[in-house]
């Protein structure tokens, strides 16, 4: 394997964790506040990257200037997703709220196939291609191993991730959900209103989620209803690998799972590339359940 | 219904619309560059948004009222009546149908009984009654895991593929025989649910669904990828059928014998799971699922139960997949996808947990009846997350309550 080979599968690695920090912090935002494994995370995504494409077929037809456009649909989709994350919310798991965590669960399994099959229903159930918005720089075009999409993919997953730690550290809303995570009722106590925290908790997340499906949708080029589920699955993974709950847990655990599954289809075999984030998810959880960076809860009894 | 029920109703009808209209109206393909404009799903959309606020804001409302003003209400206001005295969506939460033992005997007399003489029916209907009754299995065997066990297992499809590879493969390799390889199936599947079980018992709630789905996607992409061995996606066909006694069956015949072994296997299914329900097993089983902590205190051996309910799921999952492979006669790995674990959730969810009958109408419902609702059949996954959702907020038991035996 030469050198260059070993920065291609690298900075490929590097792509998929950066995509998967993208799912994978709201997966755990909403986790550490509402204990609550939000199975529709990936169906906001591929909901966010539809809204986009069809955004943008859209407004081509209106011979809009291309930078308007896709700034425009950018911005929709992520209110829009926003949009789905608060609704979703208050119908599917506001209610179960209060009820076994298995009813939540199953609740939000509902939301997911509720979801996937609104948009295949809406839309079509082949794929689509997504057109090429990500703009190519001179620069990175003469490095062999590594294109202009992906150097996007990085800088948006830095900005999303300071800002998420800026956010969540340093302001007001940042710090009652961080009080609501820790103690709901002492939450409510101290005046926070829990039901607002989460709502917002839902809409950056489903946010986040919809800027990494458009980011995604567009270094593949394709896009189908079904794309969700699977990156919704292996975000989870990568949260559960960082510690569930956790921040930079999610974005750690993001990037081990990227990178193995990246030289893992290398060492071992293309074809089983899916499983390899299953089987960690597995090893990890045997070995340490709460993840690499998550405090072990203790058994109240 | 009051002016501010009113405005919220619009209100909702307002915000779906408007959030649905992108991915509803406006309808993209990127191949030929078309685009399709369907303003009348919006505004669809937004009638019913409006009329299911109307509900929802009802059944929520209706249980926080207080009966006197309920009464109050009826007097001065025909209105109030109508909204507060007739108090229908709390029935809907409250009321069950309790399942006695004198109507269940009934009950299982009526449906049984035409079920004895169904292949007189003809080939189609009974090929559809075999696979409710697969799938009667499947929820059968989840009934044990999620609703006796109370773990949530997402990766039932991966016992039932065991279960029908490993017939079909015995039989495909070893020219193994209906029986042999129906017992052998049977324990194959036992013994993945127990080595599947040895990991996972430690893990609990989330953590446990999350790892057996992850359990049923890696079974499922090594059969589609280990071509040498599985056939990969083509799959598996003439998987031979069971003979009746030494003799070959023509086709008609030999459907009909499927159902019957189908059927004779649903019911002894339930008469093990009955008796084991109500034996000293089933009692730690109830322990376990209501607090694990204070169970293994009072002498229950986590472990153990633990899998011995992963391993009775396993067992009948992997029947389940055996009678799927004898009555399709072909199998490849889109019979076991994560759609078919969900399936049989549906079933219990809808049914009722940790009921027989439940289980019973729960498949009727989801498995036989969109069978002759074809028109309807791209919808049905679309029902089925609403159902799922719908059971959770209003009825969580499910449509048949589980009674508690009660011990003297």
């Amino acid at each position: 394997m030469s050198f260059e080979f070993f920065l291609k599968v690298f900075f490929g690695g590097l792509t998929k964790g950066s995509i998967y920090a993208l799912i994978a912090l709201g997966y755990t935002m909403v986790y550490g506040i509402v204990k609550l494994i939000n199975f529709a995370h990936g169906e906001i995504y591929m909901i966010g990257a539809f809204t986009a494409l069809i955004l943008i077929e859209a407004l081509t037809v209106l011979n809009m200037p291309f930078v308007a456009i896709i700034v425009c649909a950018v911005l929709v989709a992520m209110v829009s997703a926003a949009a789905y994350g608060y609704s979703m919310e208050k119908i599917a798991y506001k209610p179960v709220r209060s009820a076994p965590r298995l009813s939540a669960l199953i609740s939000a399994i509902g939301m997911s196939l509720f979801l996937q099959n609104y948009v295949r229903l809406a839309q079509t159930s082949s794929f689509l291609s997504f057109p090429k918005i990500l703009p190519t720089f001179q620069f990175v075009e003469k490095v062999s191993y590594l294109n202009s999409s992906q150097i996007i993919i990085y800088f948006f997953t830095v900005i999303i991730m300071i800002g998420l730690t800026w956010y969540v550290n340093f302001t007001k809303t940042g710090v009652s959900m961080r009080a609501l995570s820790q103690d709901r009722v002492m939450a409510m106590l101290m005046g926070i209103k829990v039901d607002k925290i989460i709502s917002i908790t839902f809409m950056i997340g489903s946010a986040i989620a919809a800027l990494g499906g458009i980011l995604v949708s567009a270094y593949i080029g394709q896009i189908n209803f079904y794309m969700g589920f699977l990156a919704g699955i292996k975000a989870f993974v990568a949260a559960v690998l960082g510690g569930i709950g956790n921040l930079p847990g999610a974005v750690l655990g993001s990037f081990i799972l990227g990178f193995s599954e990246s030289f893992g289809t290398i060492f071992v075999s293309s074809d089983y590339e899916d499983v390899f984030a299953f089987i960690l998810l597995i090893l990890i959880l045997l070995f340490k359940p709460s993840g690499i960076l998550g405090a072990s809860e203790k058994e109240k009894v | 219904m009051n002016r501010n029920s009113i405005h919220t109703a619009i209100f909702t009808a307002i915000w779906f619309a408007l959030i649905t209209f992108i991915i509803v109206g406006v309808q993209v393909n990127t191949i030929d560059g078309s685009m399709q404009w369907h303003p009348g799903r919006a505004v669809f959309i937004a009638i019913v948004s409006f009329l299911l606020s109307l509900l929802w804001q009802r059944v929520f409302t209706v249980q926080d009222i207080d009966l006197t003003e309920a009464k109050n209400a009826r007097n001065t206001f025909w209105i109030g009546y109508f909204t507060h005295g007739k108090n229908i969506f709390r029935k809907i939460r409250t009321v069950g149908i309790e399942a006695k033992k004198k109507h269940k005997t009934v009950l299982l007399l009526i449906i049984s009984i035409p079920l004895l003489f169904l292949p007189l029916l003809g080939l189609y209907q009974t090929k559809v009654i075999t696979s409710v009754l697969v799938f009667m299995l499947l929820a059968l065997s989840l009934n044990v895991v999620v609703g006796l066990g109370g773990m949530l297992n997402l990766g039932v499809a991966s016992f039932f593929a065991v279960g029908a590879y490993t017939y079909a493969l015995l039989n495909y390799h070893y020219h193994v025989g209906f029986l042999i390889g129906f017992i052998a199936a049977a324990l194959v599947s036992l013994i993945t649910g127990v080595l599947v079980a040895l990991p996972v018992i430690r893990l609990k709630g989330d953590y446990l669904a999350i790892v057996t789905l992850a359990f049923g996607e890696i079974v499922r992409i090594v059969l589609e990828n280990w071509s040498s061995f599985t056939f990969g996606p083509s799959g598996i066909s003439n998987v031979v059928r069971p003979k009746f006694f030494g003799m070959t069956l023509n086709l008609q015949h030999v459907t009909g014998y499927i159902y019957y072994i189908a059927f004779i296997v649903v019911v002894l299914a339930m008469f093990f799971i009955n008796r084991l329900e109500h034996s000293h097993y089933g009692r730690s089983w109830e322990a376990i699922r209501e607090d694990g902590l204070a169970s293994q205190a009072m002498g229950v051996d986590l472990a153990k139960t633990k899998m011995l309910i992963f391993a009775i799921g396993a067992l009948l999952a992997g029947v389940a997949g055996v009678v799927l492979a004898i009555s399709t006669g072909y199998i490849n790995p889109k019979s076991f996808t994560f759609w078919q674990s969900i399936i049989p959730l549906c079933i219990i969810v809808l049914g009722g947990m940790g009921t027989m009958s439940g289980v019973l109408l729960g498949a009727i419902i989801l498995v036989w009846l969109p069978e002759y609702l074809r028109v309807f059949s791209d919808y049905r996954f679309l029902v089925f997350g609403i159902i799922l959702v719908v059971m959770m907020i209003f009825r969580p038991d499910g449509l048949i309550r589980k009674t508690r035996k009660e011990y003297q």
